[in-house]
């Protein structure tokens, strides 16, 4: 009997990761394992509709052939630049205010509240919110900057190709905010404050305690945030179609990876041109770029985390 | 994200399915639901009204109408139909757009049905190897607008030749007024000014050399039309180029500019949802010449299939019956002041617009489509993304009106086949 159970009790743990593990291969492995195979096919999504088997040539018109090449090309330099700006505006000025909360003595939770409320808000009335008040006829922004006389800095924020794409990711940012402010603060609190109260002793200015002393505490935590920030800007895609539509106006100044893929997947403006199987690749070829770094951001993260 | 996007594309459940099976034999009927999908979300009252006259007629139907946003209306539907949850009738674009589903017979050929109040040309744009899919619900017809209140304090009278509008314009400038209001962060409203222009200035024989590969958008005529896009640039509102095709419908309506290129659906959607009491005036674009021929660039926007995989096929055909009577037809135009498929509708003279739409649309149609709706829509990138962005491109000085013309025809000429060298 003994020997039965324990013969059970070997595999038994099957029954209970049975449920996650069923969703997670119905839910996740499943469709990408499908979107792999899809992008060997032309197939234009509508079930039913012929697949034919194209081989590889779906990844050459992404990769080389223009028009899909220059497109692709064009959104992935513009996922590059959404990471640049992520993380100077949102893991830059999300640790800066983080330090700052970390130095003032009173205040410091109205000020986390009103950092943290947009995270609240969702994507999508995010985005239409600042539409208004970004609209050149009547928006808020340009309605405010003229009357305190900077009109020169009114702007067509988001109708201009220079602009638009930093609009966007400012607005993102200012939804999203509040994460790295939270992770740096909690990060810069775990800081010992007698080592820190030590150094200040030794005649160690602010600058040089942070630099010196919190910096390298903190430093997993803001790799941690980084490679966040690389996945988030190759993730990018809910804040632009929300605010410039699919086709990533102006003149495809907002288009990233994910915009891309919308238009080609499901069809752009006109609708009624469809390429699952274009778009299929071209997610691949997406995840192909981001898993890689975003393994080696791991790698990081644990090469330079510090007991404290 | 885009790897999740596709994950829904496998899967997702999009609407309440009908509760209860069809029962046509018995009495009383079963009561049945009907999920009817669009990208006109200002049909719901229509579809109200369509359930009372099923109703009516002794069918115990409701109809659980969804109106999705127009640029994300294909992607909910293809998602849907792939999870095999799709609605039991919807809206297809004509053309290329009936013609996949009913490739892939996820829609039922509606021959049963009467279609004597349609133009052949009409249930052409929705037929596949000579079966109909689709009843067509509406031609689109696109125009200049204008206010008359401003016209006539201004003493302007309607252009007759392209200069005439620019004079017009010109005039206006002068006195301080925004000739047009100009929606360009929307890059579907720019391609409904080309067009427009393109429909007077290019004509059926171009469209026709077009599709057959004999001219392309290269081509100096088409180059022509697209410079006096970028010459109406100077007559729009501030920061243009930031404004979406709304705000620009509602700075027409409110008086803020003098005129507007936009389709027949705005005259009830916006402007007079804005101003009721709006005097509205029309012109299509002009030609070079006074005398010159106009024409009108009309379409099939769309027509209701019924799913084949729909549970309650029988109410499903029902009420696709009905979307092709004359009665549906008439409250389709009373509603929303546009042209129905069905022919056998009467126009109030409360309608003039609508009144005049119809009037040029049987009388000077550009037959041959070359943009929205016409082959260059059929695959990627489709003629309206690319010129819509290489528009943007040149409203913003960033390309002159020749490489526009120029990038369009590279990217029809990836995939079109008669483009295909």
């Amino acid at each position: 009997m003994k020997r039965f159970v324990t013969g059970l009790g070997r595999y038994s743990y099957w029954l209970f990761i049975a449920p996650a593990l069923l969703l997670y291969l119905s839910f996740k492995v499943y469709p990408f394992l499908n979107s792999i195979l899809l992008g060997f096919y032309q197939w234009s999504g509508v079930p039913g509709a012929p697949k034919i088997w194209v081989g590889l040539a779906n990844y050459n018109r992404i990769l080389v052939q223009p028009p899909f090449a220059t497109m692709f090309w064009r959104a992935f330099g513009h996922n590059l630049i959404v990471f640049g700006l992520l993380l100077l505006w949102s893991t830059g000025f999300g640790l800066l205010l983080a330090w700052m909360l970390t130095q003032i003595k009173r205040g410091g939770g109205f000020y986390k509240i009103v950092i943290f409320m947009p995270h609240t808000i969702s994507i999508a009335v995010t985005g239409f919110l600042w539409n208004l008040l970004l609209n050149p006829q009547f928006g808020a922004i340009n309605f405010a900057l003229r009357k305190i006389g900077l009109d020169f800095l009114a702007l067509p924020w988001l109708g201009d190709s220079k602009l638009a794409l930093p609009t966007v990711v400012a607005v993102q940012v200012w939804h999203g905010l509040g994460f790295p402010v939270l992770v740096g603060l909690a990060a810069m609190i775990s800081v010992p404050k007698d080592v820190l109260e030590a150094a200040a002793v030794d005649g160690a200015n602010r600058l040089q305690l942070f630099w010196k002393m919190t910096f390298p505490i903190i430093l997993p935590n803001v790799i941690n945030l980084i490679a966040l920030n690389f996945m988030g800007a190759f993730g990018l895609f809910e804040i632009v179609f929300v605010m410039q539509g699919a086709e990533a106006g102006p003149f495809y100044s907002t288009d990233l990876l994910g915009t891309l893929f919308y238009r080609t997947a499901f069809g752009g403006m006109g609708a009624t041109a469809s390429g699952m199987g274009l778009g299929a690749a071209l997610a691949v070829v997406s995840f192909l770029i981001v898993i890689p770094l975003s393994l080696a951001a791991t790698r990081l993260q644990r090469k330079y985390s510090v007991e404290v | 994200m885009t790897l999740s996007v596709l994950l829904t594309a496998c899967g997702t459940k999009e609407t309440n399915q009908p509760t209860q099976p069809a029962a046509p034999t018995a009495k009383p009927k079963d009561p049945v639901t009907l999920n009817v999908w669009s990208w006109r979300p200002q049909d719901k009252d229509l579809w109200t009204k369509a359930e009372e006259k099923l109703k009516a007629q002794g069918e115990n139907i409701t109809i659980e109408f969804r109106g999705i946003k127009s640029t994300d209306y294909d992607s909910v539907l293809q998602t849907s139909m792939a999870g095999g949850e799709g609605p039991d009738v919807f809206t297809t674009r004509a053309g290329s757009g009936t013609k996949k589903y009913a490739e892939a017979n996820q829609i039922d050929p509606l021959d049963s049905l009467k279609f004597d109040g349609f133009d052949k040309g009409l249930l052409d744009q929705v037929a596949f190897n000579g079966k109909t899919y689709a009843v067509p619900f509406a031609v689109q017809t696109l125009t200049f607008f204008y206010n008359q209140d401003i016209f006539t304090k201004n003493s302007i009278t309607e252009p007759k030749s392209w200069d005439e509008l620019i004079k017009t314009m010109e005039a206006l400038k002068a006195k301080g007024i925004t000739p047009l209001a100009m929606g360009a962060k929307d890059a579907y409203a720019l391609c409904l000014i080309v067009d427009a222009i393109g429909a007077t200035d290019l004509g059926d024989q171009w469209a026709t050399d077009a599709i057959a590969g004999k001219t392309n958008f290269a081509d100096p005529k088409f180059v022509d039309v697209l410079k006096k896009v970028d010459q109406l640039k100077k007559y729009a509102q501030k920061d243009f180029v930031a404004t979406a095709q709304k705000d620009a419908r509602t700075a027409f309506a409110t008086g803020q500019t003098a005129m507007i290129l936009d389709g027949i659906w705005a005259v009830e959607t916006y402007y007079l949802k804005t101003d009721p009491n709006m005097k509205l005036g029309s012109f299509l674009a002009p030609a070079n010449k006074a005398g010159d021929p106009v024409r009108q660039y009309a379409y099939v926007d769309g027509g209701y299939a019924v799913n084949s995989k729909s549970k309650v096929k029988d109410a499903a055909m029902k009420a696709a019956a009905y979307t092709a009577s004359a009665e549906f037809a008439q409250a389709y135009a009373d509603l929303n002041s546009e042209i129905p498929g069905n022919k056998n509708v009467k126009f109030p003279d409360s309608k003039p617009m609508l009144k005049k739409a119809v009037d040029e649309k049987n009388r000077v149609p550009l037959r041959v489509n070359f943009r929205i709706r016409s082959p260059f829509d059929s695959g990627a990138p489709d003629i309206s993304t690319s010129l819509g962005a290489n528009l943007q491109g040149m409203l913003a000085g960033k390309i002159t009106p020749q490489q526009a013309a120029e990038a369009v025809q590279k990217d029809l000429a990836s995939w079109y086949p008669a483009f295909k060298k």
